[in-house]
């Protein structure tokens, strides 16, 4: 896992299994589509703990290839990547798409947060949730 | 083309059932993802950055009106309504779910294709001269073969967990356009002194972070002993290719490390001891196989269209577009006609569904419904009379298909790069959209002749960057994308790795570090003398000089 | 470690003998490769069946001579993914000519139990860890998934894969009416 700065915050980011979208977990423990509503970790004690979750095989029931990500708050307080791999990845291919692509209509609106499975007791219910 | 029977048929259905079945144990947890990987990635389904990827197979490049239609069909229905053909001559969908592909399998296998082994460290689909059958100086098709390894090849027993990935690509003409010199084995049909046709069989070349052109391990293989000694060739890969390090496990490697020589005796002494005669396709298999790909009956045409050249010489951008698009063909008053998928400034590969439509009809009308995928990205036409040009071309401009481009500046070759790819350093189709710009006048392209730009989106190479005559490969540091850029890169019968011309260029640089390039070219060339010509002759310096002197 | 053969758990009676172990005086025992090759005939002068364990990249010109009298040969599959065993199995029945019983021993998932039989195995002998993960009825399906093949097959089984060249060439020399069919 990469070295956890001091003052960045650590994600723990996936792709769902089913449907392969980019989710995040989040303080409820389920996966939301939003980074703003993704679970932060902003010290390393926490950044360790969901690095250590991206292995978990709770984790790997529900999503593929989990690991952390480095994120920031940029203008209006919203949560971007730090590297620009990570900002493509959530805001899709950089580049124009064909005429007659983007979003179909059955597929979810970007605002709705799915939750595919609970996978930790909200934040501060007792021991930290980390024991899975 | 090849039709399923149906054996053929029945083993694709059975592979899309049991991916349904392999799907339902990854959901309920009885395969880890690690066990299930390979598994979806011998069905063509990658996981990359925003969603998974489904590469679907054209074997050989070669399909027909109605699977386009699929294709098309299934870009609407389970897609974003569009696709992106490969260096490899397959089609890949960038948003396919994994609850939708055994649906998207079986309706694939509907129309007799599939995603089988177009990933995973396998034998992979095999690929081939797009001109294939049609072309000028052709000893015999190449498809036959190819159709013959990909059954053979098709979970294949022994061969299915390699130590890395296998290509094969096959052509039967001296000018080499499957990039033969560059695969795992690239198979060249020739003929020998006795007249008897065979194969050069070329090994252990590669692309990637040690590219390496290939080299001839067989000098002519009788026809009839192709699948003994591939088997052979991939036996002795299977033992001893290394599985240590991911990055050194391909054959080339092998190749490399053992020493050709050594290599060559022990797979001569492997192909010794197999049981030839009981590998060996059966002669009447071959026939039938062959049979397939029989030429069309082609009508009797004088060799020029009156109409055509009438119609040329009234319309300009008609003429231009018959200038780069058209190759000649084998049959008198027939064409080759090449349909770019590289507009300018557009994503080089990518089509939509509605340009798949148009491309599968005026494949019906006009090219008996077959097309070819090109390594290059492009479409081919192969069967279409002089007198039908205009018209065909008509249909083209009305689907945004007529860009007049073929082997200029503008046809550029790129990855999907870091706007798809989960493996990508860089991105790729933004350097591609930019140089395009950059050369979009048609006068300049032509001025500047036949140029190959190649761009990968990191050292992987999908992109073919070290085989291109300017090469560009996206990498980063310190969380900038820059460029590096290899110069007198060639993936034909001449085959070259280029030459890394010094430190890389940000994506802001790297169009300009092009235009340099190219203006020394253009200041320095002899008359006559292409891009390429003038690099071998040359050499690198006045490039260099032209990209790193201070100004 | 179970062992699946036609898709159902089989009982055995072999004792796996730990390195260095020795050979028990009866009943059958699979020692390692190099303690066989160490031992030489003694392990053949023994009251029970004798089996080797192989590694996957096993030289076996070293143990050649004595193919004839092995009981068992097991080949290890350190991961699924390392293929190196479909390659030997197919080498000890192709070239040495073994006619023993034949086990992939190891890490195998059930979507190569097909691919192991064709390449001469007898039956998957698999870790217990892999197992509980997937059952039986796992490995039957993977079993019955595929019943055709391109390829030559170097074991034959109930319900195996049938050839596809095999059936091809069938139906082209089905006699025709006019023409005899050639002998």
């Amino acid at each position: 896992m990469a070295k956890f700065r001091p003052g960045t915050l650590r994600v723990l980011t996936a792709n769902d299994l089913l449907t392969g979208d980019v989710v995040f977990l989040t303080d409820q423990g389920t996966w939301s589509r939003i980074l703003d509503e993704a679970r932060l970790a902003g010290t390393q004690e926490e950044a360790a703990k969901l690095d250590a979750l991206a292995a978990n095989a709770q984790v790997e029931a529900l999503t593929v290839a989990a690991y952390t990500i480095d994120v920031e708050r940029g203008a209006e307080g919203r949560l971007r990547p730090l590297r620009t791999r990570e900002l493509i990845r959530i805001s899709g291919p950089l580049t124009r798409l064909p005429l007659k692509t983007g979003r179909r209509k059955s597929d979810p609106e970007p605002e709705h947060t799915a939750a595919i499975g609970v996978l930790m007791p909200p934040r501060g219910n007792g021991d930290d949730h980390v024991s899975l | 083309m090849y039709r399923y029977d149906q054996f053929d048929q029945k083993i694709v259905a059975e592979r899309s059932g049991q991916f349904r079945a392999q799907v339902a144990r990854r959901l309920s947890g009885a395969l880890t993802e690690d066990e299930f990987k390979p598994l979806r990635l011998m069905n063509g389904l990658y996981l990359q950055l925003h969603a998974y990827m489904l590469r679907v197979a054209i074997p050989y490049g070669t399909l027909s009106s109605r699977q386009m239609r699929k294709l098309a069909h299934i870009a609407d229905k389970y897609d974003r309504g569009f696709g992106h053909f490969t260096t490899r001559q397959n089609l890949q969908f960038n948003w396919p779910k994994l609850k939708d592909v055994p649906d998207i399998l079986d309706e694939l296998a509907e129309v007799e294709m599939h995603a089988i082994q177009t990933s995973g460290n396998c034998i992979r689909n095999v690929t081939a001269d797009h001109y294939a059958g049609v072309a000028t100086a052709e000893i015999e098709d190449p498809r036959p073969t190819a159709e013959l390894l990909r059954q053979w090849s098709t979970f294949h027993p022994e061969f299915t967990y390699l130590p890395r990935k296998f290509k094969i690509a096959v052509t039967g003409a001296d000018d080499d356009r499957a990039a033969i010199m560059v695969h795992d084995i690239g198979l060249k049909i020739i003929r020998n002194d006795r007249g008897e046709v065979g194969y050069r069989v070329i090994l252990g070349g590669g692309l990637g972070r040690t590219p390496f052109v290939g080299r001839i391990v067989r000098d002519f293989l009788p026809k009839a002993e192709l699948l003994p000694y591939i088997e052979a060739i991939m036996r002795v890969y299977n033992t001893h290719g290394r599985r240590d390090n991911k990055y050194k496990a391909r054959i080339k490697i092998l190749v490399h490390e053992t020493g050709l020589e050594d290599l060559r005796a022990e797979i001569e002494a492997e192909f010794a001891r197999n049981d030839i005669a009981a590998i060996a396709a059966d002669a009447d298999e071959v026939a039938r196989i062959e049979a397939y790909f029989a030429a069309p009956s082609y009508e009797t045409l004088p060799q020029l269209s009156k109409s055509f050249e009438i119609a040329k010489a009234n319309n300009e951008a008609l003429g231009r577009w018959a200038e780069t698009n058209l190759a000649d063909h084998k049959i008198p008053g027939y064409s080759i006609v090449n349909i770019s998928i590289k507009p300018v400034g557009g994503v080089p590969g990518d089509v939509t569904s509605a340009q798949m439509i148009a491309l599968a009809d005026l494949a019906e009308r006009y090219s008996l419904s077959e097309l070819r995928i090109t390594h290059r990205q492009n479409v081919v036409l192969p069967y279409v009379r002089k007198n039908d040009l205009e018209a065909l071309w008509q249909g083209l401009v009305g689907a945004g298909l007529a860009t007049d481009n073929i082997g200029l500046v503008t046809d550029i070759i790129a990855c999907p790069g870091m706007d798809y790819c989960a493996l990508a350093t860089a991105r790729s189709i933004p350097v591609a959209q930019k140089i395009s710009t950059t050369f979009a006048d048609p006068a300049l392209q032509r001025d500047i002749g036949p140029l190959d730009i190649k761009i990968s989106g990191c050292i992987n190479a999908c992109g073919h960057h070290h085989v291109g005559h300017i090469g560009i490969l996206g990498l980063e540091k310190r969380g900038e994308e820059y460029y590096q850029i290899t110069l007198g890169g060639d993936a034909t019968e001449t085959a070259a790795i280029g030459e890394i011309t010094g430190p890389g260029f940000s994506e802001d640089e790297v169009a300009d570090a092009v235009s340099r390039i190219i203006d020394t070219y253009l200041e320095t060339r002899n008359s006559g003398e292409s891009f390429i010509e003038a690099y071998r002759r040359m050499g690198p310096s006045p490039f260099k000089e032209a990209l790193y002197a201070p100004h | 470690m179970p062992l699946i053969k036609n898709g159902a758990v089989q009982v055995h009676d072999w004792v796996f003998v730990p390195k260095g172990a020795g050979l028990p005086s009866d009943g059958n025992a699979v020692v390692d490769f190099f303690t066989v090759i160490e031992a030489g005939e003694a392990a053949f002068r023994r009251d029970g069946g004798i089996g080797v364990a192989l590694p996957n990249d096993a030289d076996l010109g070293l143990i050649a001579a004595r193919l004839g009298r092995i009981d068992l040969i097991t080949i290890d599959f350190p991961g699924f993914a390392d293929g190196r065993g479909f390659s030997l199995a197919r080498e000890l029945r192709h070239v040495y000519r073994y006619e023993g019983e034949l086990w992939a021993s190891g890490h195998l998932i059930p979507d190569q139990y097909i691919f192991t039989r064709q390449c001469g195995f007898d039956a998957v002998h698999v870790d217990e860890v892999y197992f509980t993960r997937q059952s039986e009825a796992d490995w039957r399906q993977a079993a019955a998934s595929l019943n055709l093949r391109y390829q030559l097959s170097h074991g034959d089984y109930e319900g195996a894969p049938q050839s596809i060249l095999a059936l091809r060439k069938a139906a082209r020399s089905k006699p025709a009416p006019t023409i005899p069919a050639a002998g």
